[in-house]
């Protein structure tokens, strides 16, 4: 592309007389010669103060792009000084501690896989539906027309909103669900699905009991004599299985006041006293769903499913623009209808810049901490998701908790996790690029 | 077989095959509703942002001690002080601006330097070098830059100078300018390749060095995408969360002084959101107020320079 001026054009191109043999040496400076025109003070390179600047300027240029390479370089070097012994086998395996030297980023990495992994099955059928709309059937009245610019000015604008505000966008749509489920008790969900509560009670003997309530957000029940209630159940070595899912029922005895105190083991271990309160737990499978879903994967997933979608439809425009027409009007000529056309020739043609366009789509969501943590807020968590309304934590979560936190040692697994967080997104990355080299064939 | 006669067998073919042209039709006007359906997703989810914005905006100057010139004159910005709140917006805008200047002063001059070099100076191997680094460093999450900010931007802006707290406006800023540096030289580069080949073998042919051509005839003609690009770094500057949340601080000042700490419209939205603040408090729909300016903010820069690139883009062919 740079047409560069200063190269002078080779002797064999302008001709030489049969006098001058051709092995001698040319002196471009000899006006008898012909390249010796070029000398000439007339046809001179530039000289002076032009070429000068353009020699200033080029090291300008050099010195400021080595600068973006040296701050790349300096980045990552000083991550990894910090980070790299502090990332080891234990480190990727163990939940969040308050002791540094023992924390993990464990629930981390699958709180990201799971959000991310949701995410991007919300994104690409909605994303892709949009791109395929937007290129594909092409608007045959002027509604539709000024509908598809609508919609197209509002995709680039969408794609300049900074990600906090679709995480208060978010909060309120999906966290919330703008207030219409509202149950009694704030916090508790007014619908749900899957789940079995139960009231946690000791028994006098020490043993947990678990009466069963009928919902979350039911306050405690009324403990009268003889209702069922339930217990861990005792395995073959003589100690209870810690199984919400195997309970075995019993019958409750209540101590009320003036009763007297039983001295039977057995009824001892299935006795509460009348004023006791317990805790709510809950026994929730995979499929559990709750409305209003709460600061839960599903929510963290469509809140970064807003972040990204612009950017999914952006990517998928350009590649199913990259399809040449030919293939479509073959196709249109063999009787497909458009669906068809979409379906069986432009869409697998398009799938290798799709595909790339969307793995840098997770990247990018990935890496955003900002929209979940306005959803989830600053939480502790120390297990993997066990359902779709669990509380989650992300990598890059995780790692702004102990950024914020003041000893050095927090810094240090900041930047371990910022390392397993990089060499994730490396990762994708790669395997995007690698997509894009092994699928690049000529479609026409 | 030789008893079916050749029309029955043709017939037999054709009847085989054949699809119910009104099925045919209902499945592509289906088709077609799903698709506009998922266009039509992306249009409420701006309506969305809109109405929660809006209406939590109107909300929060429902509340008594917010009164909207408080908000627009006031320049302290004290929401969670019990007796003496304060809603003025300014000790906010005031932040971000900061933090965006800064930003901007190192990013646009070095963005659009190393734009020039890519286009028109590097040959190929280093840009084939150069390109993947800038695609590495848009790549990495912000929080990184923010870690960054602290533990290195921090304490050399201490050695420099000792009164640099330790969280200041400027160790903020430069990083927000070298994560919005990539995004500078790509948008730069976009609009100087664009600019037809033409007019460069014109000043080249007419003796121009190359500097004389990007001065003169390069610059000048892609200055509008180039104007659209700062525009658009502009906008993710102002929206940057992460970097300001960690390295410049939660005391929100009108100051000139880039020592100093500061809060940005972006930071105090995380600190609401994660602190303990009651959902239906003033300070929750203060929360919303700062997003629906954030939200203004950002969408006319964006607009003003998707604007500026196609209105005032040369045509020369």
């Amino acid at each position: 592309m740079s047409v560069a001026p200063e190269s002078t054009p080779s002797p064999e191109s302008t001709p030489t007389p049969a006098s001058v043999p051709a092995s001698e040496s040319v002196n471009r400076s000899d006006p008898g010669h012909p390249a010796g025109l070029l000398r000439q003070p007339g046809n001179r390179r530039p000289t002076g103060p032009r070429r000068s600047k353009d020699l200033y300027f080029h090291i300008v240029c050099i010195f400021v792009a080595a600068i973006s390479i040296a701050v790349l370089s300096w980045l990552l070097f000083s991550v990894f000084r910090k980070g790299a012994s502090w990332l080891t086998w234990d480190y990727v395996t163990s939940p969040p501690e308050p002791d540094p030297m023992t924390a993990g980023i464990f629930p981390a990495i699958w709180g990201t896989i799971a959000v991310c992994t949701l995410c991007a099955l919300v994104t690409l059928p909605i994303g892709i539906a949009t791109a395929i709309l937007l290129e594909e059937f092409k608007p045959k009245t002027k509604f539709i027309a000024w509908l598809y610019g609508l919609i197209q000015l509002n995709i680039s604008n969408l794609a300049g909103v900074p990600s906090v505000v679709y995480g208060i966008l978010g909060l309120t749509a999906f966290v919330s669900m703008f207030g219409l489920f509202e149950s009694d008790t704030p916090g508790q969900p007014a619908f749900e699905l899957g789940g079995t509560s139960f009231q946690q009670y000791t028994s006098l003997s020490g043993r947990s009991i678990y009466f069963p309530v009928d919902s979350s957000s039911d306050g405690p029940p009324t403990l009268v004599d003889g209702a069922e209630a339930f217990q861990y159940s005792i395995g073959p070595d003589g100690r209870p299985i810690i199984d919400l899912g195997r309970l075995v029922p019993i019958q409750l005895n209540v101590l009320d006041p003036g009763d007297p105190y039983p001295s039977d083991q057995e009824l001892k271990s299935r006795t509460v006293r009348h004023d006791d309160y317990g805790g709510r737990v809950h026994d929730r499978p995979w499929y559990y769903f709750r409305l209003p879903l709460g600061s839960g994967v599903l929510a963290g997933a469509l809140t970064l499913m807003l972040v990204i979608l612009p950017v999914v439809i952006i990517a998928t425009q350009e590649s199913l623009r990259g399809v040449p027409s030919t293939l479509r009007d073959g196709a249109r000529g063999l009787g497909a209808t458009p669906w068809q056309v979409v379906w069986n020739v432009t869409l697998p043609a398009a799938t290798p810049g799709i595909m790339t366009g969307s793995i840098l789509a997770m990247s990018r969501a990935i890496g955003e901490t900002a929209p979940i943590l306005i959803i989830a807020g600053v939480v502790y968590i120390r297990h993997v998701p066990q359902h779709f309304m669990d509380d989650f934590t992300v990598l890059p979560m995780q790692i702004y908790n102990w950024i914020d936190r003041p000893q050095e040692e927090f810094r240090n697994i900041a930047a371990a996790g910022i390392l397993v967080l990089l060499a994730i997104l490396l990762t994708f990355n790669a395997i995007a690029v690698l997509i894009r080299q092994l699928t690049q064939r000529p479609l026409s | 077989m030789a008893a079916d006669s050749l029309d029955q067998r043709v017939g037999r073919i054709f009847e085989s095959d054949r699809r119910n042209l009104a099925s045919v039709r209902r499945r592509e006007s289906l088709i077609f509703a799903c698709l506009v359906a998922c266009g039509m997703f992306s249009l409420a989810v701006t309506v969305a942002i809109l109405v929660v914005l809006v209406t939590q905006t109107v909300n929060f100057f429902g509340f008594e001690e917010v009164t909207v010139g408080n908000f627009f004159g006031s320049i302290r910005w004290n929401p969670l002080l019990g007796a003496e709140k304060s809603f003025g917006i300014w000790a906010l805008v005031s932040g971000t601006l900061m933090v965006t200047t800064i930003a901007m002063a190192i990013a646009l001059p070095l963005g659009l330097i190393t734009a020039v070099y890519l286009s028109e100076y590097a040959p190929s191997r280093v840009r084939s070098f150069l390109k993947p680094i800038l695609e590495i460093l848009a790549g990495i999450p912000t929080v990184v830059f923010g870690l960054f900010a602290l533990t290195n931007n921090t304490p050399s802006l201490r050695l420099i100078d000792e009164r640099f707290m330790i969280f200041n406006a400027m160790s903020g800023g430069i990083a927000v300018g070298i994560l919005c540096l990539p995004t500078v030289c790509s948008l730069a580069e976009d609009a100087l390749q664009a600019v037809p080949k033409t007019l460069r073998e014109g000043a080249y042919g007419l003796g121009g060095t190359r500097f004389d051509a990007v001065m003169k005839v390069i610059l000048p003609a892609a200055l509008s995408g180039i104007v659209s690009a700062f525009l658009l770094a502009i906008a993710r500057a102002v929206g940057e969360t992460m970097v300001v949340a960690i390295a410049c601080g939660n005391s929100p000042q009108v100051t000139y002084d880039p020592r100093e700490q500061i809060q940005t419209m972006t930071g105090f939205m995380v600190q609401m959101a994660t602190g303990d603040v009651s959902n239906y408090g003033i300070e929750y729909s203060s929360m919303y107020a700062v997003a629906g300016m954030l939200f203004l903010l950002t969408l006319s820069i964006t607009m003003v320079g998707t604007v500026v690139r196609k209105r005032f883009r040369e045509a020369y062919e």
